[in-house]
């Protein structure tokens, strides 16, 4: 079959790859329909994920048909129109059972790495590196779907293909992000960064009955597109200062809940960012944390920070100070999907949730290197290309 | 590209060095030969099994090993302990390193076993081709399901 492989820091290629097969009685082939590059593919493209051999196949967030099954699945049959988590969960650890599906004791098939690392290791990711067990990914004709019956979703009949495909992952984040942030009624809400996931998280917070939600980027095309879409309010942090607008607009308190949903290649103006920017290009710190830092700034005396972004290792100039000092809850998670894409689906089929305008550039799996050059360089307004195996 | 290379050696190499070299569990500070192997496993104390009767992956270790059955604190379920039997130890046998190996894969097995019912096998065939860049990860994968935390 086709595959879109990571070759080596910044090369991509459309290669033959071997089809996948079924090598757990849990696990579904799936014919991909639609696969969309998501932001923290770009750390792979950069080499700032260091775990990944040429040939992998790259792609985690995916919609498409079940094609096979295996003896136990028993929620899912060929023909079944799924779109499926990112991140691989068991679902009977006692993390899933928690909801904390992207902690799964069971997912990941290369733990030692992540133990080193961090001192635990998550679940497994399709896609996304042999630190998150180097599961193919979804950029291909096929994949291997493993404990489908927990990670794969049949999506309703009136929910179109192009509006499920985000509920695998950008809504999912985006969700959990105001979720697990305590977003309420009444809150003020800032999200750093209008990316997909950005959007979603704005979008989730607004559901959740947030008074304002306040987005913040410095790429035109992308406030414009969450101000239509979402309808929320949008900062330019090129143009204005974000501090000075969200102390305005708390009227000196600070946000609520601030969700950071940029990463570990922050772009920023002023010293901090410029200090991220060349400590990083130096590797004298691995993830460059300048909108963590913003966010913790302009969060209100005893609010909460929650990041969504990929960060892989360790950062510098940490405000630790202020999260004392200001009382903060500061928390992180990579996304929860099996918990909430269920409801995600719920909310797109009566209309709550919009997710095509997403999508802004819709291509072939044999542009994929394409397709990515469009989104890494921001060109043309991509926001998310999506490819059609 | 050089700059995230090195970056990548960096990151990886973090991960690898632990992993590459077994004997830095006996060599680091705080190593104790007699210190516990153990996972959490979300089950009763008697359904993870009794002398005679462990999950296969505890059998295959025979007698080389000692075995501990508790249950968790909280609603976390059973904890499952394995540790070398005396005299197969780190610094006791030439083949300590390995054994202990054998029994961190042998708890992550188990744990999968009594709670999905199988154990979940990596993607194959692989898709990838050697390079000079990733030998660090290549030998990091060796052990990226036996090796871990000491």
């Amino acid at each position: 079959m086709k595959a879109l492989t990571w070759q080596g820091v910044n090369r991509l290629s459309v290669e033959q790859v071997p089809d996948p097969g079924l090598l757990n009685a849990q696990d579904a082939i799936v014919k991909v329909t639609r696969t969309v590059a998501c932001g923290s593919d770009l750390h792979l493209l950069g080499g700032y994920i260091p775990f990944m051999r040429a040939g992998d196949v790259i792609g985690h967030e995916f919609l498409g048909e079940v094609v096979e099954v295996g003896s136990e699945v028993r929620t899912h049959r060929v023909g079944d129109r799924v779109v499926v988590s990112s991140f691989i969960a068991c679902g009977r650890c006692w993390f899933c059972r928690q909801g904390l599906f992207s902690a799964c004791d069971n997912g990941n098939t290369n733990p030692a790495l992540t133990e080193r690392l961090w001192g635990a290791a998550p679940g497994g990711c399709f896609g996304y590196s042999h630190a998150l067990g180097g599961n193919a990914g979804s950029h291909a004709e096929y994949v291997r779907v493993p404990f489908a019956d927990v990670g794969a979703f049949r999506v309703p009949d009136a929910v179109s293909d192009e509006r499920a495909l985000f509920a695998s992952d950008a809504a999912a984040t985006g969700w959990m992000g105001a979720d697990l942030g305590g977003v309420r009624p009444g809150d003020v809400v800032a999200v750093w960064g209008a990316g997909a996931v950005g959007q979603m998280a704005a979008r989730a917070a607004m559901l959740l009955g947030a008074e304002r939600v306040v987005v913040i980027d410095r790429v035109p095309e992308r406030l414009a597109l969450a101000e239509r879409h979402v309808g929320c309010e949008v900062l330019d942090l090129t143009t204005t200062s974000v501090g000075a607008e969200l102390m305005e607009a708390t009227a000196g308190r600070g946000v609520d809940v601030a969700i950071e949903a940029v990463g570990m290649e922050a772009h920023g103006r002023g010293l901090s960012a410029a200090y991220d920017q060349v400590k990083q290009q130096l590797r004298l710190q691995t993830d460059r944390p300048t909108a963590v830092r913003e966010a913790i700034y302009n969060t209100r005396k005893a609010g909460t920070v929650f990041v969504l972004g990929v960060f892989a290792l360790a950062v510098d100039k940490f405000p630790l100070g202020a999260v004392l000092n200001k009382g903060l809850t500061v928390r992180g998670a990579q996304m929860h999907g099996q918990r909430y894409i269920p409801m995600l689906l719920e909310r797109m089929e009566r209309g709550e949730l919009v997710t095509e305008h997403l999508a802004t550039h819709v291509l072939p799996l044999d542009d994929g290197p394409r397709a990515y050059d469009l989104f890494k360089n921001k060109k043309d307004g991509c926001l998310r290309p999506v490819l059609t195996p | 590209m050089a700059a995230a290379g090195l970056a990548g050696l960096a990151l990886a190499g973090a991960a690898a060095g632990g992993l590459a070299s077994r004997a830095g569990t006996v060599a680091s500070a705080g190593a104790r030969p007699d210190r516990w192997h153990a996972v959490t496993i979300l089950c009763a104390p008697q359904d993870v099994g009794s002398p005679g009767a462990w999950p296969q992956p505890v059998a295959e270790l025979g007698d080389r090993v000692d075995v501990r059955v508790v249950p968790a604190p909280g609603d976390r379920g059973t904890e499952l302990g394995l540790r070398a039997r005396a005299g197969l130890r780190p610094g006791e046998s030439p083949d300590a390193a390995d054994l202990e190996d054998r029994i961190r894969l042998a708890l992550r097995h188990t744990r999968m076993l009594l709670e999905t019912g199988e154990v979940l096998q990596p993607d194959r065939p692989g898709t990838t081709r050697t390079t000079l860049t990733s030998l660090p990860l290549r030998l990091a994968l060796r052990r990226s399901q036996t090796g871990g935390r000491p």
